[in-house]
């Protein structure tokens, strides 16, 4: 039921586009936030006058382990230096100052949203410190504890009324997402070949329709932003992916929180379990390294999964791993497009009202546009005219803003979120057993693909310069 | 919770114990890499030039044919899905359509009443019952040409029902409205019970009329107001530009007929007509 009340309050408003949509709608607001921290951090890097940069915990131990490397393995104490303590207060007022702004602008209230994000912007400080822990940090995103201690406070406490201007998810997402296409390089997209292209681009889209028909046919979703967001994360790669296709969709909060949560607990298994079975079986390194690649789902896991087979293994996992990172603003582009031409003119068709041109492009999710864009101009002018080098130090600069984002984004999905509601999306574990067929149909297609690829029966096999 | 279900749920709950075990035991680790599942972005990865920033497979293939492979697969596939997507939407009603009220409340039966337009000019009606809804009943038949008789409760005749096309009863005595029900359903002879649609073998619907347009909207004896709203919601859609657009192609439909001989392309050309409305 909860559908249908969603439905009612996004019914955009027919209307023709207005300059003031610039600055007063979240889409346009959401990519000059971005915007503003990508020019402020290139500046910076790129004349070397002054680092402005996101915080970052250093990574600490309960224990001493022997894998975590003794420089890095700190005590609590240590973590919390002075570097730290500057760049939380740079984050903090970088991200204070354009948030308040935005919703100054959007005609909200200005200062009780700054107190309210200050007050989470502890909160997810507190995650970031949790999963920077050595242990968690390595088999948890932050996703996980922003999603749990939210999800603890708003139904053991209950979330405070003065913290709720605070909890904008999707302004959050919004930027965060702009500020990651700034990461991805297009030109990356050559690494591995015609290879790369055909294991990477080849198989995600064939399996993301696969799940698409799985899901809506025989599954019977009706949820439709929810089948597509699991399918994106399964296919292209994880968290990332589900932020950007849940975005793209307008899916659910909830949505969002499956297609992670399924994401996080099978790429455990397939980061441990996928080397084990390709060293048992006795597979090719490369064509193991590739399937790795194509088919976990978080980039960390894939390196490390591939790495377990050896260097060729890890180099060609991380290769074809960051063609489809490049994916995901395409991915977004495309479920923007079908879902504001096809889906919902359709629910509006159902409910008797014809969808025009102008609603169209209303409903169209512009931050996608920003993301495109700032992968364009960091692929197409910053990389050719500074450099890679160059281009990297940039990137380094933005990433802890744009993590800064979706960990402020999740943290507040757990506190709106009851869990009352939670459960009774679940739907007889339909997202689940969607994510389990989907992931077995990529394992078996990327196989079949880099089988045919790499094996050397049908092409020549690649050699690889470090 | 059907066997599905529950097996999902098994399923999950082994991941998650098993994921957690290799959690705690550290598997899958390898000493001196300090990630794993938790970064899922390239430059999540510390250090991450050492992987990503390589030269890869050096090959002769020039850029442009990479972005054009690109583009042409995209493209496609997106064809493919809009398809699927037409497909999956002709072999079952609606794939977006969110359950609807019907099916939630099971007092309101499916719609099952054939809607036609009945064009008997010199038919015979009788309505039975002397209150205002019967005389009104009465003037709305005359006005489609119906010849109608009116009559007393106490003067009706279950015999002479089968020389009528179509008997209303509307009379606030329930048995009595039963007996005429049943007599016109043994004389196959059609029946409106006013305010029981239980009784009806037809019903009434909200009727909008404008040139050469009759639309009629029903509720299927469920709810007549909302098919009320529901008919003053479409009488804006009528305009005089859609009447002068379609009397236009009525009269010249001789013409129509004679340049588009094949009915689909005709049909086609027409539909474009109509689509400044």
């Amino acid at each position: 039921m909860t559908d249908t009340t969603r439905q009612k309050d996004e019914v955009v408003v027919a209307g023709t586009f207005k300059f003031s949509d610039l600055w007063r709608k979240e889409d346009w607001l959401s990519i000059w936030i971005a915007f503003v921290v990508i020019a402020i951090a290139a500046v910076g890097a790129l004349s070397g006058a002054f680092d402005f940069s996101g915080a970052k915990f250093a990574s600490w131990g309960f224990s001493a382990s022997e894998f975590v490397d003794p420089a890095k393995a700190k005590g609590v104490a240590a973590v919390f230096t002075g570097t730290l303590w500057t760049k939380l207060a740079v984050t903090l007022g970088a991200f204070g100052l354009l948030f308040t702004l935005a919703n100054k602008l959007e005609g909200r209230k200005a200062l009780r949203f700054l107190v309210a994000f200050a007050a989470l912007f502890v909160l997810v400080g507190v995650v970031r410190f949790l999963s920077a822990e050595a242990t968690f940090h390595r088999y948890l995103e932050y996703a996980f504890w922003a999603l749990l201690l939210g999800l603890v406070i708003s139904n053991v406490t209950k979330t405070p009324e003065w913290l709720k201007p605070a909890l904008r998810t999707e302004l959050y997402i919004k930027t965060g997402l702009v500020l990651l296409g700034a990461q991805v390089l297009f030109s990356n997209i050559q690494k591995f070949g015609l290879y790369g292209l055909g294991i990477a681009w080849g198989v995600t889209p064939v399996v993301i329709l696969f799940m698409w028909w799985f899901g809506v046919k025989v599954l019977k979703i009706t949820n439709n932003p929810l089948v597509i967001t699991v399918a994106a994360a399964t296919s292209v790669c994880g968290t990332s992916a589900a932020i950007a296709a849940a975005a793209a969709a307008r899916a659910k909060k909830t949505d969002l929180a499956f297609a992670v949560g399924s994401s996080l607990i099978f790429t455990v298994l397939m980061m441990v379990g996928l080397p084990f079975f390709v060293k048992a079986v006795g597979i090719d390194p490369m064509i193991g390294g590739a399937w790795i690649g194509g088919t976990v789902d978080s980039t960390g896991a894939v390196v490390l999964a591939g790495q377990a087979l050896g260097d060729v293994g890890g180099q060609v996992a991380a290769l074809v791993k960051m063609i489809q990172n490049i994916l995901i603003g395409f991915v977004a582009l495309g479920i923007a497009i079908f879902f504001t031409t096809k889906v919902d003119p359709q629910r509006s068709a159902d409910e008797g009202r014809k969808v025009g041109v102008c609603e169209i492009w209303q409903r169209f999710p512009k931050f996608i546009l920003g993301f495109i864009a700032a992968s364009m101009i960091f692929s197409f002018v910053m990389q050719p005219v500074y450099g890679v080098d160059a281009t990297n130090d940039v990137i380094k600069h933005l990433k802890e803003f744009q993590n800064w984002a979706f960990a402020l984004a999740f943290t507040s999905i757990g506190l709106e979120t009851n869990f009352k509601e939670l459960c009774s999306q679940v739907q007889g574990g339909k997202p689940f057993q969607l994510y389990i067929v989907g992931q077995v149909f990529n394992l078996i297609l990327t196989f079949a693909v880099v089988w045919v690829l790499l094996s050397g029966k049908f092409f020549p096999i690649p050699t690889i310069a470090a | 919770m059907t066997r599905t279900a529950k097996l999902t749920y098994a399923i999950l709950a082994v991941a998650t114990a098993v994921a957690a075990g290799l959690m705690l035991g550290q598997y899958g680790m390898i000493p001196g890499f300090d990630f794993g599942c938790g970064q899922y972005y390239y430059t999540d990865i510390p250090n991450w030039e050492r992987y990503f920033s390589v030269r890869g497979i050096v090959d002769s293939c020039p850029r442009w044919v990479y972005y054009v492979l690109f583009a042409a697969w995209g493209v496609l596939m997106y064809k493919l899905w809009t398809w699927l997507d037409r497909y999956a939407s002709t072999t079952k009603p609606s794939p977006y359509r969110e359950p609807s009220s019907a099916a939630a409340s099971p007092s309101i039966s499916p719609p099952t009443a054939f809607p036609i337009f009945l064009a008997l000019r010199t038919a015979r009606a009788l309505v039975v019952g002397t209150g205002r809804v019967a005389t009104h009943k009465a003037e709305t038949l005359r006005a489609y040409g119906f010849a109608v008789d009116l009559c007393e409760p106490a003067t009706f005749d279950a015999t002479t029902v089968a020389t009528y096309t179509l008997v209303i009863a509307a009379t606030s005595d329930v048995p009595f409205n039963r007996r005429v029900s049943e007599a016109c359903r043994a004389a196959r002879v059609l029946v409106n019970v006013v305010d029981d649609p239980e009784l009806c073998s037809f019903y009434f619907s909200a009727v909008e009329r404008k040139g050469p347009f009759t639309v009629a909207v029903s509720s299927n004896g469920t709810c007549p107001v909302a098919a009320q709203v529901l008919r003053d919601r479409i009488r804006p859609l009528l305009t005089d530009d859609l009447i002068a657009t379609t009397e236009r192609l009525a009269r010249d439909r001789a013409d129509w007929k004679k340049n588009y001989p094949d009915s689909k392309s005709r049909a086609a050309a027409m539909h474009k007509e109509f689509a400044h409305l």
